[in-house]
């Protein structure tokens, strides 16, 4: 049974991927060719859609980060009657309609371009806000399954200073969340189109529209090289965490034989 | 005993790296709850003192405010004379065992004992090596390198002990650092307490529920309720010479029986014993009395019948039923209780000990709790545990 339901799940999962691949590489008659695979360094636009798309994504994990994990954090431990209106507020964007956001962010980014030029990365503030409700799921979920109130009160009692107490204790406490919400944000980031499109900025994937409106194929292949390229990427940033617990492990297990060489 | 400042006694050991502890007139509410109310207490040099009580009775809130984890409404903490109310707990150099486990989960056994000297810029050799022998004290030099999550619940306590100690602290506070284990743990956890806490001489206040932890570790107990100390004396006095009604029900197992006082002396179950002082000294009273204090001998005119016996090795349970109706458990050396037969006619005395009278009130109509329900028959009887029965009622 176990089989069969992964079956499933896997051709659900595979089977537009290897159409796309199929696609992508689908020459004169029945004849493959990576023609369209080549052809992706001949759009420059793409390429620039790509690093546009990678540095907001960047921006926002680093301002969802600062943005939520103190505040989270205080809430949790010296506000938790707030917690409800937090939790209502970081849900809210899930029900306004992007169209709804455009409109009345419109004025805002007028501001923003003032600010810091005509530049695609100040999406970045709307990304930070569209990505909150994920991220705050995940870190709660993270900050829930610690008891954190114990340990930062051990901290603060063993020396520790508030900011010791959110870097050495509780950040490292909930790693696993905060990598979480990095990937979700990553994630939809990079999957972005509405907002990016009717604010006229040219992420990847407003690009691999247009592209696509020239060449499908060339459109599909980069489809399907950035869809691998973030498997990659949040493969990467998962296992990042586990790695450095391994590594922290093994430094404690060789602690000992320092000391006694010390000695 | 709330406003009276409750005197430094009990320890004499020679080995003393402690500091004093004062405690004065501490009061702190929640809304219309008050959590402490005039709470003081000198805590002398290397002194472990126990805070016993029921849930609730303000003893965790003590310990919070002393380790500046909370702000007292009024009063003041005061540590060899200091006032340090106000200091911040970062800056008061208090070790505390949670409760709850609270190791690090992101550092090994070895990183969790070094934390607070790594907060102290101790060096990294100097830190490690105090963090290896601080870990042999507990016994867990073996298991420096794990992570909280390879761990017992009781080693991860020993840890948190040993993180505790590590920054040698002005005082140790242990919040019912024993609760979430298995009884054996417990036990072995808790005489290594005590015997590091002797090595060591910090002054320590070891907050518990259960007068057995209480009664095994501290130099002196301090029993709490409704946020006032009740008594606070070495854990034989507690037990022997409870000053208050709470302290005698609350601590071990205790019979309530009529009797007529009258200077300085109580009638009950046709014995004549002296009163401790706080008692009702006149009139109808009601007797506080502990089952062991309590004689049976085999008597054809007897005040009572034998209604269920408990065989309990080296001791021997009874529940005896009064001929006014009370049922009245006892406890004798089961070398006495040889003679004794289910429905035997006996003959209850007191033995000479000093008892705590107190005002007869609507109570005294009631069984008494330790005689509790008389049993159908003797193979239905709920026998309580003289040991344990304190942790059990709160």
């Amino acid at each position: 049974m176990r089989w069969i339901v992964l079956a499933v799940v896997g051709a659900y999962l595979l089977v537009p991927l290897l159409a796309m691949l199929e696609f992508s590489t689908r020459g004169v008659g029945s004849t493959r060719t990576l023609e369209a695979w080549k052809a992706i360094g001949t759009f420059p636009e793409l390429l620039s859609g790509i690093a546009v798309s990678l540095e907001l994504a960047v921006l926002t994990v680093a301002g969802m980060l600062c943005l939520l994990v103190p505040t989270m954090v205080w809430v949790h431990l010296r506000l938790p009657g707030v917690r409800r209106t937090m939790e209502f507020l970081c849900l809210l964007p899930l029900t306004i309609p992007a169209i709804v956001l455009v409109v009345g962010l419109s004025p805002v980014f007028k501001l923003l371009s003032y600010f810091f030029g005509d530049t695609a990365l100040v999406l970045a503030f709307v990304f930070v806000v569209l990505v909150l409700p994920y991220a705050y799921r995940s870190i709660d979920a993270g900050l829930r399954a610690v008891d954190i109130e114990t340990l930062s009160e051990a901290a603060l009692g063993l020396g520790a200073s508030w900011w010791g107490v959110l870097f050495r204790i509780v950040i490292p406490s909930i790693r696993g969340a905060l990598l979480s919400a990095a990937v979700l944000s990553i994630a939809l980031v990079m999957g972005e189109y509405t907002i990016a499109s009717l604010l006229n900025y040219n992420t990847l994937q407003v690009v691999l529209y247009q592209v696509g409106l020239r060449n499908a194929a060339v459109s599909v292949a980069v489809s399907l090289a950035a869809l691998i390229f973030g498997f990659v990427l949040l493969f990467v940033v998962s296992s990042a965490g586990s790695r450095r617990r391994g590594a922290a492990r093994e430094e404690s297990t060789l602690a000992p034989l320092e000391g006694g060489l010390q000695l | 005993m709330t406003s009276e400042m409750a005197s430094t006694g009990g320890a004499d050991r020679s080995t003393r790296s402690g500091v004093a502890l004062q405690l004065v007139e501490l009061h702190r509410s929640w809304g219309l709850t008050r959590a402490l109310d005039g709470l003081s207490l000198d805590i002398a040099a290397g002194e472990l003192v126990a805070f016993l009580g029921p849930s609730g009775c303000g003893k965790t809130t003590a310990l919070r405010i002393i380790a500046g984890l909370d702000d007292a409404d009024s009063g003041q903490v005061l540590l060899e004379g200091e006032d340090i109310s106000r200091l911040r707990a970062s800056r008061r150099g208090m070790g505390m065992v949670h409760q709850a486990y609270s190791l690090f989960p992101n550092m090994t056994a070895r990183d969790n004992v070094a934390f607070g000297l790594r907060m102290r810029k101790v060096g990294k050799v100097e830190r490690r090596r105090r963090a290896n022998d601080l870990l042999e004290l507990v016994g867990l030099g073996a298991q420096a390198g794990r992570y909280p999550s390879e761990m017992s619940g009781g080693q991860q306590q020993r840890v948190a002990l040993a993180r505790a100690l590590a920054i040698e602290p002005r005082v140790l506070l242990l919040d019912e650092p024993l609760s979430a284990l298995d009884a054996k743990v417990r036990g072995e956890l808790r005489d290594e307490i005590r015997r590091i806490q002797v090595e060591v001489g910090t002054t320590t206040i070891f907050v518990t529920h259960d007068q057995e932890e209480a009664f095994a570790l501290a130099d002196r107990v301090a029993v709490m309720n409704l946020g006032r100390l009740e008594q606070v004396a070495p854990p034989t006095e507690i037990y022997q010479r409870p000053q208050t009604e709470f302290v005698a029900e609350f601590v071990g197992l205790t019979n309530r029986l009529p009797g007529v006082a009258r200077a300085g002396m109580v009638n009950v179950l046709d014995s004549q014993v002296p009163l401790l002082a706080g008692s009702a000294q006149s009139g109808d009273v009601t007797v506080l009395v502990r089952p062991e204090s309590i004689q049976v001998t085999p008597s054809s005119d007897g005040n009572a019948t034998v209604a269920a016996i408990s065989f309990r090795g080296a001791i021997c349970l009874l529940r005896i039923k009064l001929a006014a109706g009370n049922v009245v458990l006892v406890q004798m050396p089961s070398a006495e209780s040889a003679e004794l037969a289910l429905g035997a006619t006996v003959r209850a005395s007191m033995r000479p000990v000093q008892v705590l009278a107190v005002a007869a009130s609507h109570r005294d109509d009631e069984r008494s709790p330790a005689g509790g329900p008389l049993p159908e028959s003797p193979e239905e009887a709920q026998w309580p545990d003289p040991l344990s029965a304190a942790a059990e009622s709160s």
